[in-house]
């Protein structure tokens, strides 16, 4: 729905994001601990963590609405902030967009987009684009509080871009929208943004957004970037046992290894290295089959239409099980467990 | 976006402590001027010149806040909780007495009644107990408004489950009602007790002698006694009026509108004749007074209906000055203290400076802050000397002693204006100008220029600094009619107290009854003394 059409030109030099040694605090609090990151031209950084981790003030420190304690933030070769340079948010060509779209509540649709331009001459077929980019044609004269939450949220997206930031940063910008909604506005801005081709920061909590929207995905967890890579790479091949968890869901095991091969509670697993010794070992719920009969036994079985998910008690421990199919077993049922095989992760117990 | 200080924001800080700089010299100037002379206060203070009209004031003061308290309290539950008959009606004409400059109620309490009253059978309120019941009738209202806020969201519940196990409505009020509205009459009550602390113009038309009355005819004789007195009061006034402000609670608010009500039974027809003898005293018979004096005058004097129209026009310059200084001072105020606004909205040690000194000095009776001002006045360099007794100078003082319903009215809207707003326009390439003309500006419009409002109703009802300050011959409202109580003209002062009630009643129903954007009673025209 958006993206056809018309297309609002960003600027042809794209520009990539470099963050060196970003730190910053709130009084004793720290939020954000020594980050450095680095968003390529035209690509999108999903920013993905749970709330109070620091990611919102990452962004605005990226925005320039805070001013960080030490580190570097550069645009392109535009140094904003570090080697004694501080660069106001206004002077930045950075756009943001917040969490509940932010629209000037006094102003109209027209004015709100053109809030950026500086009452540039080409102002109002520039407004004129930016709408039809988000597919609003007409909605110039409406005032913020007559517009649904997508669309308050689409003048928002169109307001942000219609000055042709370098880099766009948007904060949660679907966590108020209903669940329909928000999955048909963000296919959409995901598509808008791929076809602007403009370097972006999206922050999220939402595991399921950040790996729609990021062709990469930073994981932050108390203020410091656990591990940045592709949302493959981070479900497949996670950095700890915390960022395994944290982007889907994961049964960890406490085994003994000897020469890459766990002995777990559902039965020996083949590690994806020759290590040895106590480890926690990672097996996704989707990566377990069972056989009817044996020692564990279905506590609850969810049917989510396309795939089916199994509670399980084995010796007193909660094994999770998926299956891509209906309900084969009913709650008090026995079965034994045993993995499907495949790369299987372990951490030593410490971590 | 601390670190974006640039040229306009140099320059809203400096606008910022000018306006600070403006609220503290009045009181530093009264303080100095009492303690120059060392021992000189404290013997003033401890003769009786000083302890007879000072106690005098706490006692009218005590008298007419516990008063107000008591009635107050009753006339909201009444309203809120009782099936008094003409319920509505009663709840629309209560508080109607606030709009009553007290000067002006008090004026026609005492010659309304007595011999060569209107109404001789009843005797004259005079004294100490005209003075209570005047500043207790024309004040009461403060305690009725927040009672009433309180009374209509708290949770029907507690009530409802107070009842359900038995309990009386006595009971019930002292369990259930009492421990809701307790800071609300506290608060209430307490502005009262600042109101009639303040009172000069009430207590000198009911000849009775408290210490503003005493500043007011010493202050050229005996300059030191004046100051003491005044310094006394100034520090008895700011630390009721901290009182006040640490007493404020925040409950639970409750959306649901069940209503509960309590049959009155036997005690209804006391109950309906306790509230017509307060609406008709407070409201009814001073309208009337005003009106039968203007018609009577112009029948004397012999011109009947032209004569009326004759008094009318002479109204019109008063009118106009009245609206004049009332005006300018509303704009300047408003205008002015919108850097120191916004500071105190944000809680910067700046603002919350400023918002305590502009609070200090609105405690300060209108007398003392005029007081305070001619003292400084008189004694600056000619340049500033030859403001004495002009327009300009009228209307500083009027800022420095109201300009706290503009510091208010403008840090709480900005308080509450969501940051990602200013934020946002930052990063679409505002700069701090640019955000507050397009962005801050046109959000806190309308709680800017509420707090104007409210100033220009203050000055409306002044009457002590103007009497004191006015330029020669700049005749308000105010001073026409206390100058007309005092030499006896009843017809003059008659139309214009009408005039100056229906003004102050208009400005009163819409900018502090009907506004949403005033939130508290607590700011409302309280200095009309």
């Amino acid at each position: 729905m958006m993206g056809n059409g018309t297309m609002v030109s960003v600027s042809n030099r794209l520009s990539a994001l470099e963050i060196t040694g970003l730190s910053h605090r709130y009084g004793e609090t720290v939020a954000v601990s020594d980050v450095s990151l680095r968003v390529e031209p035209g690509m999108t950084m999903a920013l993905l963590g749970p709330s109070g981790c620091g990611k919102t003030t990452l962004l605005r420190l990226i925005a320039g609405l805070e001013s960080p304690e030490s580190g570097s933030i550069a645009v392109g070769d535009r140094m904003m902030v570090g080697e004694g340079a501080f660069v106001a948010a206004e002077n930045r060509r950075i756009g943001m967009v917040f969490q509940d779209g932010g629209l000037f509540p006094h102003l109209n649709v027209a004015r709100n987009i053109a809030y950026g331009l500086n009452g540039r001459a080409d102002s109002e077929a520039k407004v004129r684009q930016a709408l039809a980019m988000v597919d609003l044609e007409g909605f110039e004269d409406r005032m913020p509080d007559t517009l649904s939450g997508g669309q308050a949220q689409r003048v928002a997206i169109a307001r942000s871009l219609s000055p042709e930031p370098d880099i766009l940063l948007l904060d949660e910008p679907f966590a108020s929208l209903d669940s329909d909604l928000r999955a048909r506005v963000r296919g959409e801005v995901v598509a808008l943004l791929a076809d602007l081709g403009i370097t972006s920061v999206f922050v999220t909590h939402d595991r399921e957004e950040a790996f729609v929207v990021g062709d990469e995905v930073a994981v932050m967890r108390s203020g410091v970037i656990e591990q940045v890579g592709t949302p493959a790479d981070l479900y497949a091949d996670p950095s700890s046992v915390w960022v395994a968890a944290f982007v889907g869901d994961v049964n960890v095991f406490e085994a003994d290894v000897v020469d890459g091969l766990a002995s777990t509670l559902i039965g020996p697993v083949v590690l994806d290295r020759a290590v040895s010794g106590r480890h926690r070992v990672l097996v996704r719920p989707e990566d377990v089959v069972f056989e009817e009969g044996g020692r564990a036994v279905v506590r609850q079985v969810e049917f989510y239409g396309h795939d089916t998910s199994y509670t399980l008690d084995v010796d007193g421990t909660t094994v999770r099980v998926r299956a891509m199919a209906s309900p084969t077993q009913r709650a008090g049922d026995r079965v034994s467990l045993s993995h499907r095989g495949g790369q299987v992760k372990a951490f030593p117990e410490d971590r | 976006m601390a670190q974006t200080s640039g040229r306009f924001n140099r320059l809203a800080r400096f606008g910022a402590v000018a306006m600070v700089l403006a609220f503290v010299i009045p009181l530093a100037g009264l303080a100095w001027g009492a303690l120059r002379v060392p021992g000189e206060a404290a013997g003033v203070a401890f003769s009786s010149t000083a302890l007879v009209p000072f106690s005098r004031s706490l006692a009218v003061a005590l008298t007419a806040s516990s008063l107000a308290a008591i009635l107050g309290t009753a006339s909201a539950w009444l309203i809120s909780r009782s099936d008094i008959p003409g319920r509505r009606l009663i709840a629309v004409l209560v508080n109607l007495p606030l709009v009553i400059p007290s000067f002006v109620g008090a004026f026609a309490l005492r010659f309304a009644f007595g011999q060569g009253g209107l109404i001789p059978a009843i005797p004259r309120f005079d004294g100490f107990v005209g003075a209570a019941i005047a500043l207790t009738l024309f004040s009461f209202p403060y305690v009725t408004l927040p009672v009433l806020a309180r009374l209509s969201v708290a949770p029907p519940a507690i009530e409802e489950s107070a009842r359900m196990l038995g309990s009386g409505p006595v009971t019930i009020f002292k369990d259930a009602v009492w421990p809701q509205i307790r800071p609300a009459v506290w608060s209430g009550s307490m502005l009262v007790f600042l109101y009639s602390l303040s009172d000069f113009g009430a207590v000198s038309i009911m000849r009775y002698d408290t210490v503003t009355r005493v500043i007011f005819s010493s202050r050229l004789s005996s300059p030191s006694t004046a100051l003491t007195l005044g310094l006394l009061l100034a520090v008895t006034a700011i630390v009721a009026d901290s009182l006040t402000r640490r007493r404020t609670a925040r409950y639970r608010k409750s959306s649901a509108d069940a209503v509960v009500t309590y049959p009155l039974l036997v005690w209804r027809w006391p109950a309906v004749a306790a509230m017509w003898l307060v609406i008709g005293l407070g409201l009814i018979a001073p309208l009337l007074a005003f009106g039968a004096w203007w018609i009577r005058g112009a029948g004397a004097s012999g011109d009947g209906l032209a004569g009326m129209v004759q008094g009318l026009g002479d109204l019109v310059s008063p009118l106009l000055n009245t609206a004049m200084a009332g005006g300018v001072s509303a704009v300047v105020a408003a205008a002015l203290l919108i850097p120191l606004g916004r500071e105190a909205g944000r809680g910067t040690l700046l603002g919350k400076l400023g918002s305590r000194a502009a609070a200090a000095t609105y405690a300060l009776p209108g007398i003392l802050a005029a007081l305070a001002v001619v003292f400084v006045v008189v004694r600056a360099p000619g340049p500033i000397f030859v403001f004495y007794q002009t327009f300009p100078l009228l209307v500083a003082v009027y800022v420095v002693n109201f300009g706290a319903y503009s510091v208010r009215t403008t840090a709480d809207a900005v308080a509450s204006m969501p940051a990602v707003y200013p934020e946002m326009a930052s990063t679409l390439g505002a700069g701090p100008a640019k955000r507050f003309f397009t962005i801050e500006l046109p959000l806190l419009g309308p709680a800017i220029a509420a707090g104007g409002g409210l100033v220009l109703l203050s000055v409306l009802k002044e009457l002590p600094a103007t009497l004191l300050l006015a330029p020669i011959g700049f005749d308000t409202l105010a001073t026409r009619i206390w100058d007309a109580t005092g030499e006896g003209f009843l017809a003059d002062a008659g139309l214009a107290s009408l005039v100056l009630v229906v003004l102050s009643g208009v400005l009163t129903w819409s900018l502090v009854l009907r506004n949403p954007t005033i939130r508290t009673v607590r700011i409302s025209a309280r200095k009309d003394s």
